[in-house]
């Protein structure tokens, strides 16, 4: 009988490979708050989110093959594959009206300010002080297409900067918070 | 796909493609290219693994959104489809849709008729799940033959494996058969020599006891996707040498198989 509670993410991943359902509970108790967490962030509270959360986590149960451990982390899995889904939820046509109205209020009140606002709960310090030794426009251009769900393209129109700019400004800042949280945590930086 | 962009532009897009922040044009481009470029892979690996660092808010998982998930915890319809076959009658066919929970597998054990037995030298059968064999997947991802496909089915958990052994005395690894629940499936060659263009190898699974075709692998096979039927009990699988072409029936000993 598989002890669920001290299973690693990858033996979690054979079992549900296997149709256990309690080795998905699992998967969704230690990892479902970052998820809803991401979707939240950027489709806002309410069903919106909880569709995409509850639509990863259906996927996963689906198709485990796709998860590749030697990729990265299941976190960062199904946190990437949440934001991808919430992104195409942001993109569609019904919700780009309300998109460009929250961008132009949280832009004008500084709402995607990683530092300060989306890193208020249990965010380990390490990944704060990462994101926060990063240069200002290498911040912004990832708040902007990571949380606000916008193209590069479209992060360069609203800072004023030109595409290519904004383009090296988000691949630059996330090697540099990489780089900081491999100094500050080790190789285990990602095993979260 | 072909892309006009060069390699320059699409490294320089792999931050905003991990971020989902490219165009639809742009993000088909970079999946293309990732599936040749191993380093641009792991830079994209990197770059989500880092921005999911994010999204590491420390809320727990809500619990009214479980029911929801429960609910829809099915079995998934099997969809893929891959190599065209030749079934018993020698037509091309392809393994039928069907909504099963977890009937597929290499079944071993079960008898083969005693005509197909003979025809199929026995010399010994393994038969394992795949419980994330990273080791190999990484090891076969240094090939640049392998397709994205072939190594996510190295890396399902639910997939079946059997090794194909020489029926010479040596009785070495000759291939590996990879087969998912869906029904898709991959021989692995490992030790098949390049045959002249006049013939090819031929795959057999024993169904019911008897040999049916799935699959010609061709004069020099490295990963050969082909299909199964999920409903079908598979006893064992074979290869044998036959005129290019392929045979409706095995018309020679083979030269690699599992047994029972």
């Amino acid at each position: 009988m598989l002890e669920l509670s001290g299973a690693s993410d990858a033996t979690l991943i054979v079992a549900i490979g296997r149709w256990n359902e309690s080795a998905l509970g699992e998967v969704y108790r230690r990892h479902g708050g970052a998820v809803h967490a991401l979707a939240q962030r950027v489709l806002g509270p309410g069903g919106r989110a909880q569709d995409v959360t509850q639509d990863v986590f259906v996927d996963l149960w689906k198709r485990p093959e796709r998860f590749d451990p030697a990729r990265g982390s299941l976190r960062a899995f199904l946190v990437t594959v949440a934001h991808g889904r919430a992104v195409d939820m942001l993109r569609s046509d019904t919700a780009r009206v309300a998109r460009e109205q929250r961008t132009a209020r949280e832009t004008a009140t500084g709402g995607y300010d990683l530092e300060n606002q989306v890193w208020d709960l249990a965010l380990a310090d390490q990944v704060k002080d990462a994101v926060g030794a990063l240069p200002e426009g290498e911040r912004r251009a990832i708040e902007l297409a990571y949380f606000g769900g916008h193209t590069y393209r479209e992060v360069a129109t609203m800072l004023g900067e030109a595409e290519g700019t904004v383009k090296s400004r988000i691949r630059r800042g996330l090697r540099r918070m990489r780089d900081a949280l491999v100094e500050e945590m080790g190789p285990v930086w990602n095993q979260t | 796909m072909e892309s006009d962009l060069s390699h320059e532009e699409l490294v320089g897009l792999l931050g905003a493609f991990a971020l989902d922040a490219v165009d639809p044009s742009e993000a088909a481009a970079v999946r293309a290219h990732l599936l040749l470029c191993p380093r641009c892979r792991d830079e994209v690996a990197q770059h989500q693994q880092t921005a999911a660092m994010l999204a590491s808010t420390g809320s727990e998982a809500p619990t009214d959104l479980w029911a929801g998930i429960a609910s829809r915890l099915e079995a998934p319809n099997t969809t893929e489809q891959a190599f065209p076959r030749l079934d018993r009658a020698g037509r091309t066919a392809r393994s039928t849709s069907r909504r099963r929970k977890y009937q597929f597998g290499l079944r071993t054990g079960a008898l083969i008729g005693a005509a197909a037995a003979a025809a199929f030298a026995v010399l010994g059968v393994e038969v394992g799940r795949l419980d994330h064999r990273v080791n190999q997947v990484e090891a076969a991802s240094g090939g640049q033959s392998l397709s994205a496909a072939a190594r996510s089915a190295l890396l399902d958990p639910t997939a079946s494996r059997v090794i194909l052994k020489e029926t010479d005395s040596g009785a070495q690894p000759a291939a590996e058969v990879v087969a998912l629940r869906s029904g898709a499936a991959y021989l692995f060659n490992d030790r098949l020599p390049d045959l002249p263009s006049a013939e090819t190898y031929q795959l057999w699974a024993m169904i019911d006891g008897q040999p049916i075709s799935v699959g010609l692998l061709g004069t020099h096979p490295s990963t050969v996707a082909f299909t199964l039927d999920p409903t079908d009990l598979t006893n064992a699988f074979a290869v044998t040498v036959e005129p290019a072409g392929g045979s409706l029936a095995p018309t020679h000993p083979p030269v690699a198989s599992t047994t029972v």
